[in-house]
């Protein structure tokens, strides 16, 4: 007979403390629950134009057969064309499960026990939450006007540090680093940790002078590079992103990869997007003329808002973002709440199609209105 | 039941043989966590009469009884664990009696003094029926000492930092000075227990800070249950009105609990600085005191994730409440009404109750269902009412069925439902007020 609960001793603390993340229900599910019958998806920050056009038609041409066939363990073909992209070895990229199985890559192949990561309190939570869920301290600096702060993040150094991530830009203020600031960040660290940019909204970026972090691999052999097919490249559902490095540091990620992770439709999708010359500006012109129109809308309610690069603005509620999430999924409209990013009141839009936005924007001001004015 | 290193544990079998390894056990694990000597006996007491009742009761099932004993910093802790179905808890109403005319009751004695010997208790039955019984006995703490009013000037900076343990009972001071008994949470008037309580990591405290360590403000919260936080506050101390600093410390706060497994944060005192449009308005609740007078206590709530909906069992006498509530909070539940349908119940329910003394509250909630749900109810009234208790509160977790064998008791009693507080319990709860003032 069993009295004690074993599981209990089983389970590490830190383990303990973590609290699993509990992702969005299924679409269909949501409609249901809040009595909707469209629902416009401006949570998650997909491109409006789903997959580009090479890839729509090779995922299309994808042989059911090969459904059998496992797929290439280590992305072999992408890497290549990653490679010839970039004009950098194969083996200097490493492909995930999305972009954020990389992240796990990174911290298994350089945290032990005792070890800690740097990066900003209020970004993208994935890098904090797989270091807590691992055992290693996330050490957080706040981030100052909106973005990071790079003396902040060296004040908070010591000798157990390994990692630095810089979300560039920064999801979900849109602030980013130029090339002085990334170069200055990268010359005080000294090669003496690993810096981690993740640029999972690098596609989006217009500004000339935002940094060119592959080029900055070779001066800057501790720097990896993250990127996502699941934004510009419209791959979200498939799950596919990687990272980029020196190969002697891509060489040590390597042994924490988990191989056979990306499935065969993602590497076809991904091969296949980056041949395509018409997506990118395409999406831009609808990220510009829909950021235009939002924050003309926001101006007219009132409302604070950060944006930046990315196709994503941020807005400031005067209600509980929890409260205007649930006001807003009765009209049809996700938006995503951001108190989980620490930024309370606050909601972050995502730049999508016209018709979209239009719905949101009609939805939010029917809130706003009833709530009285800001 | 979280154990930690800090655990120690006996495995022994229900029989009276082990009596005095069981209460030495007890009574050196409380005094190795630093319970003082009474309360260290107090403890030991309860443990004594919880496993005499053990071996009498559950003899036959032939199962170990495990015993772990915790330190919880501010609170010591025996929890008894075994496999049984024959276990009858009535003896932990706060209103149970022993008649030495019926031997039942005399068996029960000693677990009605097990209840009254411990500050808190709490049961649990799994599937499988293991039992799970918590006694918790805390340290004796001091009041605030009276001492001269304190203060503190205007600050141009403030930042926020977890203040020192000196530092909060410096806070209490200052929350006492500035503000009416009624904006505060009663640990503040006990500094030593909430510095011990900070230190368990079951209070959590931001000041805001000028550059020279003065303090301008604080917020103060902490767990209830396992999805929900309470916070007490924005306190701020004698700074200009249009300093950003109560903004600055609920923004701290709700940052702080944002990533955490807390579904929710409720706050039942705001104080003047708190800024309602963080929050939504649940409900009132009527607050008496003893000088006759009744004032409005609002309850606010913020969820601090998206809500994907969930389901609640409602009995049909609450159901046009609580669907007026979800449809006025934009809750998404799915409600299934319930209600008892013949099917055997317990003979005797069990229900806790929860002492504010400094606000003269008690909070009921149903630890067991039991055909005598709603004489219980009206037995714990009777006796708080005795007690001259000025508010009787009641809390029914809708994720609970078996808990809805409470409701026409309490609606006939004169217990109203106030408001619908979301993710506090394994669902919602619906929280009942007694109508009227009872002194």
């Amino acid at each position: 007979m069993m009295t004690a609960q074993p599981l209990e001793t089983l389970v590490p603390d830190y383990i303990k403390r973590f609290q699993a993340y509990i992702p969005s229900k299924p679409d269909d599910e949501l409609k249901k629950i809040y009595g909707c019958s469209k629902l416009y998806r401006l949570n998650n920050n997909e491109n409006p134009l789903g997959p580009p056009e090479t890839a729509r038609r090779a995922i299309e041409a994808f042989p059911p057969a090969q459904a059998s066939i496992y797929p290439s363990g280590d992305a072999h073909h992408l890497r290549c064309k990653l490679a010839d992209i970039f004009g950098m070895h194969p083996d200097q990229f490493l492909a995930g499960n999305g972009a954020n199985e990389v992240i796990a890559f990174v911290i298994k192949a350089f945290c032990q026990q005792g070890d800690n990561i740097i990066t900003a309190d209020k970004t993208f939570a994935v890098y904090e939450w797989v270091a807590e869920f691992s055992g290693f301290e996330a050490r957080l600096v706040p981030l100052v006007d909106y973005g990071f702060d790079a003396s902040g993040m060296i004040d908070k150094i010591d000798e157990r540090t390994k990692i630095l991530f810089v979300c560039n830009p920064n999801n979900p203020t849109g602030s980013w680093w130029n090339e002085r600031t990334l170069s200055s960040f990268l010359d005080r660290i000294d090669g003496k940790r690993i810096v981690v940019v993740d640029e999972a909204y690098r596609e989006f970026v217009r500004s000339a002078d935002f940094p060119d972090s592959m080029a900055l691999i070779g001066k800057y052999p501790n720097l990896v590079v993250f990127r996502t097919f699941s934004k510009m490249y419209g791959l979200a559902g498939l799950r596919i992103g990687y990272l980029a490095g020196s190969r002697e540091v891509v060489d040590i990620i390597r042994r924490t990869c988990i191989v056979y992770s990306v499935n065969a439709l993602a590497q076809v999708g991904a091969f296949f997007a980056l041949a395509d010359k018409e997506h990118i500006p395409r999406t831009h012109e609808i990220v510009s003329a829909g950021k235009r129109f939002l924050l003309k809308e926001l101006d007219l309610m009132g409302l604070p808002y950060v944006h930046g690069e990315g196709n994503f603005v941020m807005a400031r509620l005067p209600m509980s973002d929890s409260l205007a999430y649930r006001k807003m999924m009765t009209r049809g409209v996700m938006v995503r709440a951001m108190t989980g990013f620490r930024f309370p009141n606050w909601i972050r839009i995502t730049v999508s199609c016209q018709e979209a936005l239009e719905a949101f924007v009609e939805a939010l001001s029917g809130i706003v209105k009833d709530n009285g004015a800001p | 039941m979280k154990r930690s290193a800090r655990d120690v544990m006996l495995s022994v079998d229900a029989d009276e043989v082990f009596l005095p390894l069981v209460t030495a056990f007890v009574e050196k694990a409380a005094n190795c966590f630093g319970l003082g000597m009474d309360e260290s006996l107090m403890l030991t007491l309860a443990s004594e009469e919880v496993f005499m009742h053990l071996c009498r009761v559950v003899t036959s099932s032939g199962g170990p009884v495990e015993i772990v004993c915790s330190n919880g910093g501010y609170y010591a802790q025996a929890v008894f664990s075994l496999l049984t179905d024959a276990f009858d808890m009535r003896a932990f109403n706060l209103t149970a009696t022993i008649s030495i005319e019926d031997d039942a009751d005399l068996e029960a004695m000693g677990l009605v003094i097990a209840s009254r010997s411990v500050d808190r208790f709490l049961l649990n039955r799994e599937e499988g029926r293991d039992l799970r019984l918590t006694l918790i006995k805390e340290k004796t703490y001091p009041m605030l000492m009276e001492a001269p009013p304190a203060a503190v000037g205007p600050l141009a900076k403030t930042s926020l930092r977890p203040p020192g343990p000196e530092e909060v009972k410096f806070l209490s001071q200052l929350a006492v000075s500035y503000y009416d008994t009624r904006d505060l949470s009663d640990i503040l008037l006990y500094p030593g227990k909430l510095v011990d309580m900070i230190k368990a990591g079951e209070y959590h405290c931001l000041a805001a800070v000028g550059n020279a360590g003065e303090i301008g403000g604080a917020i103060f919260w902490h767990p209830v249950g396992e999805n929900t936080v309470e916070c007490f506050g924005p306190y701020v101390f004698n700074q200009d009105p249009a300093s950003n600093i109560a903004e600055e410390l609920m923004e701290g706060c709700i940052g702080a609990v944002a990533r955490t497994q807390s579904i929710g944060i409720i706050n039942t005192r705001p104080t003047p600085e708190f800024s309602r449009r963080y929050f939504e308005l649940l409900g009132t609740l009527d607050d008496y005191a003893p000088d006759g007078s009744c004032a409005p206590v609002e309850a606010w709530f913020r969820l601090l994730r998206e809500d994907t909906g969930l389901a609640v069992w409602v009995h049909p006498g609450l159901d046009a409440f609580v669907r007026r509530e979800y449809a006025r909070l934009v809750l998404p539940r799915e409600i299934r009404i319930d209600q008892p349908s013949g099917e055997t119940l317990p003979r005797h329910s069990v229900l806790s109750a929860e002492f504010d003394r400094l606000q003269g509250r008690v909070t009921l909630r149903p630890m067991w269902p039991g055909a005598d749900a709603e004489e219980n109810i009206e037995r714990h009234v009777r006796l708080l009412e005795g007690e001259k208790v000025l508010n009787i509160h009641f809390a029914v977790d809708l994720g609970q069925a078996w808990q809805s064998v409470f409701i026409p008791g309490l609606l006939a009693r004169g217990f109203e439902p106030r408001f619908v507080l979301p993710y506090a319990g394994k669902a919602d709860l619906a929280v009942f007020q007694l109508r009227g003032r009872h002194s």
